[in-house]
């Protein structure tokens, strides 16, 4: 039991693991190829894992409809989108799932239709509610309690400004100003974090090769 | 040769100038590109003229036919531009060069690629018959769609040369224009090019690489012997992991754990994975229903196992529940919307977000401050930490990600990892101090030391 839940996993791990760092210091043909295989089997495992995310979300709402738990009425809902997108997907117009369909006969694919004018206007949809929280979230920070809270919200406000026309009608500096936060002080801290964070995922990698860090194996 | 001949030949090269000829390179030469995988050729060339257009041919023998690589306008293609070749040498100014990574294809391929290209162009043919008269919407974009695509492959067959990419001796040329003057004489170079089995240019990742796991085996020991040496500083974030367990089994609530939006193979999903496992220990100590939202399918599986084992670990394999810990969406928006109405409806009394987020990070985070939800992040993502500072009340920056799985399990042999890494970041400060203050004084040999391709 031992040997297939912490040496086996650790060896692939390990192995995996140094294969990786050789393909990039190695950028021979057959690196190449290696690299480009385990990709591959990446990929295939993924198309299985699609099966195991899908039959979670099922199970879940099933149990909220079967238990009649707080918010059944979405998990109906879920079933009644999964199902008429199912079943649209194999009929493909009258095509079959089996058979590449290219046109509609003058008519809009379903498929197509569902992605365009339901899935991504319900995605737009989302992301247009971010303006709003960011400007909740920035009323609450943006208070001169403190001296960093007034210096955060001097910057953003001279970022803000000079990012926008009015900023230059009120002083030609203003862009400038905004130009150099951007340039200088903020770019400093992102590169002073992107160090950070170099170093962290060469060292947590290394952990994992080396097989230090257990954790994601299951704490063992 | 009389007055009347030298006035005439006067006369004809003011009258066509075209018929004088550029200036030809004086010198010419084609080398595998080093630190590849066999697919490039660099050519490079003396220049010859001051203005005008440079245009670089290829072709399989050095009789031709000869087919375009590269068309350019004169001094935009330094060899100065690609020191992973040439280096920094100051001579190099003199020289112009290009990088070539494909050439027309075979005869044979040619063919069965046209082949192709001409069975497609009669399937979007037939397409388009079968629309004839079409009026509405949809069918009229899909027209259109195949219209352009139509238009595409009569063009590909046409009028594009199909290239392939480089794997065979081929011969090159190049021909400069200048302003008035016809095309120069060519001057032919030839190479085959070869994969490497060693990237040189990557050696002082090597090294950097080396070192840091030289460190760490080195530190681990040191862990090991005295581990009272090893002093970590205090995250806040962190310490709050326990405030926040206790606060949310007060209150009768439930906890929440949000993944990021990145798979199994990012490094700050595994972050996460690790502090997850530390986590759910404490809540399961304390008895507490705990939530672990998924947006991969194999970090849902990997986040099961953990949080089963973390259970087991501290004696309580009856609080799991495998639906804890599910699958939402793979979709952003969609992931983000799920993650809020489940904070909606279940109020959770602490959140934890750890692991690499987008535009979503804001739209959960905000949600959890109307909550009432104690909320502790961790990311790597620079664009999404001020979100998380504004809404969160800890926020594990950058590498303190990479450090909570240490901190909160306090293993010798990873706090010993973290030791080294401090290491290392103390020798690149070192080393940029030392890198800006020669720089400053004109010295470069440290920045291009430093420098990657």
């Amino acid at each position: 039991m031992i040997l297939i839940k912490r040496t086996l996993p650790l060896a692939i791990a390990f192995i995996c693991g140094l294969l990786m760092i050789a393909s990039f210091f190695i950028p021979h043909q057959f690196s190449e190829s290696v690299y480009k295989e385990m990709v591959t089997t990446t990929r295939i495992i993924y198309a299985f894992a699609a099966l195991i995310g899908l039959i979670s979300l099922l199970r879940l709402h099933w149990k909220r409809i079967a238990f009649k738990r707080e918010g059944y009425g979405f998990s109906l809902l879920f079933f009644g989108a999964f199902l008429f997108t199912l079943s649209a997907a194999i009929y493909n117009d009258g095509s079959w799932f089996f058979n590449q369909r290219e046109h509609g006969g003058g008519y809009p694919l379903t498929i197509p239709w569902i992605y365009d004018y339901v899935f991504l206007p319900a995605g737009a949809t989302m992301f247009s509610i971010l303006a709003f929280f960011i400007a909740s979230a920035s009323f609450r920070t943006f208070r001169a309690r403190t001296l960093p809270a007034t210096l955060l919200l001097l910057a953003a406000t001279v970022v803000m400004l000079g990012r926008v026309p009015v900023g230059a009608y009120i002083s030609e500096h203003v862009p400038i100003l905004a130009s150099w936060l951007m340039d200088v002080p903020n770019a400093a801290v992102k590169r002073a974090i992107f160090i950070g964070v170099a170093l962290g995922v060469i060292s947590t990698s290394l952990r994992i090769i080396f097989g230090i860090e257990r954790t994601y194996l299951g704490g063992e | 040769m009389n007055a009347r001949t030298i006035f005439l030949a006067f006369a004809v090269m003011l009258l066509f100038p075209s018929l004088a000829s550029a200036n030809p390179p004086p010198e010419i030469e084609a080398l595998d590109m080093p630190n590849d995988s066999g697919h490039a050729i660099v050519v490079r060339w003396k220049s010859s003229q001051p203005t005008g257009n440079t245009l670089v041919q290829v072709a399989a023998h050095p009789s031709g036919p000869w087919y375009e690589a590269e068309r350019f306008v004169k001094g935009t293609r330094p060899a100065s531009a690609l020191p992973e070749v040439y280096g920094w040498d100051e001579e190099l100014s003199k020289w112009e060069a290009v990088v070539i990574k494909e050439a027309p294809l075979p005869v044979e391929e040619l063919k069965r690629y046209r082949l192709e290209k001409k069975q497609g162009l009669e399937k979007t043919q037939a397409a388009i018959d079968a629309l004839a008269g079409v009026t509405s919407k949809g069918g009229l974009r899909r027209l259109d769609q195949l219209e352009k695509r139509k238009e595409s492959l009569l063009f590909t067959l046409e009028e594009n040369i199909p290239t392939g990419p480089l794997i065979t001796e081929h011969a090159y040329h190049v021909r400069v224009f200048g302003e008035d003057t016809s095309p120069s004489q060519a001057l032919v170079a030839s190479a085959t090019p070869t994969g490497q089995w060693y990237n040189s240019n990557k050696t002082i990742n090597l090294l950097l690489t080396l070192a840091l796991a030289g460190f760490i085996l080195n530190f681990i020991r040191i862990a090991r012997a005295h581990p009272e040496r090893l002093f970590i500083r205090r995250i806040a974030g962190l310490e709050a992991v326990d405030d926040a367990v206790g606060r949310a089994t007060e209150m009768g609530r439930p906890i929440l754990f949000v993944h990021g939006l990145t798979s199994i193979d990012s490094i700050s999903t595994i972050a996460g994975l690790n502090i997850l496992g530390k986590l759910a220990e404490r809540v399961a100590e304390f008895s507490t229903e705990f939530k672990v939202t998924n947006r991969d399918p194999v970090v849902m599986a990997v986040s099961q196992e953990t949080v089963k084992e973390s259970y087991l670990k501290v004696g309580r394999p009856e609080l799991y529940h495998e639906d804890h810990v599910f699958f939402i969406s793979d979709n952003q928006f969609a992931y983000a919307t799920g993650v809020e109405g489940i904070m909606l409806r279940e109020r959770p009394a602490a959140v934890f977000y750890f692991g690499y987020y987008f535009a979503e990070s804001m739209l959960m985070a905000e949600t959890g401050v109307h909550v009432g939800a104690i909320q502790v992040a961790g990311t790597d993502a620079y664009t999404q930490l001020p979100f998380f500072i504004t809404t969160c009340d800890y926020t594990l920056m950058g590498e303190e990600l990479y450090a909570a799985s240490a901190y909160l399990s306090r293993e010798p042999m990873l706090l010993g990892s973290l030791k080294a890494q401090d290491m290392i970041k103390a020798s690149l400060l070192a080393a940029m101090v030392a890198g800006v203050a020669l720089s400053t004084m004109g010295v470069h040999w440290i920045s291009r030391l430093l420098e990657t391709f």
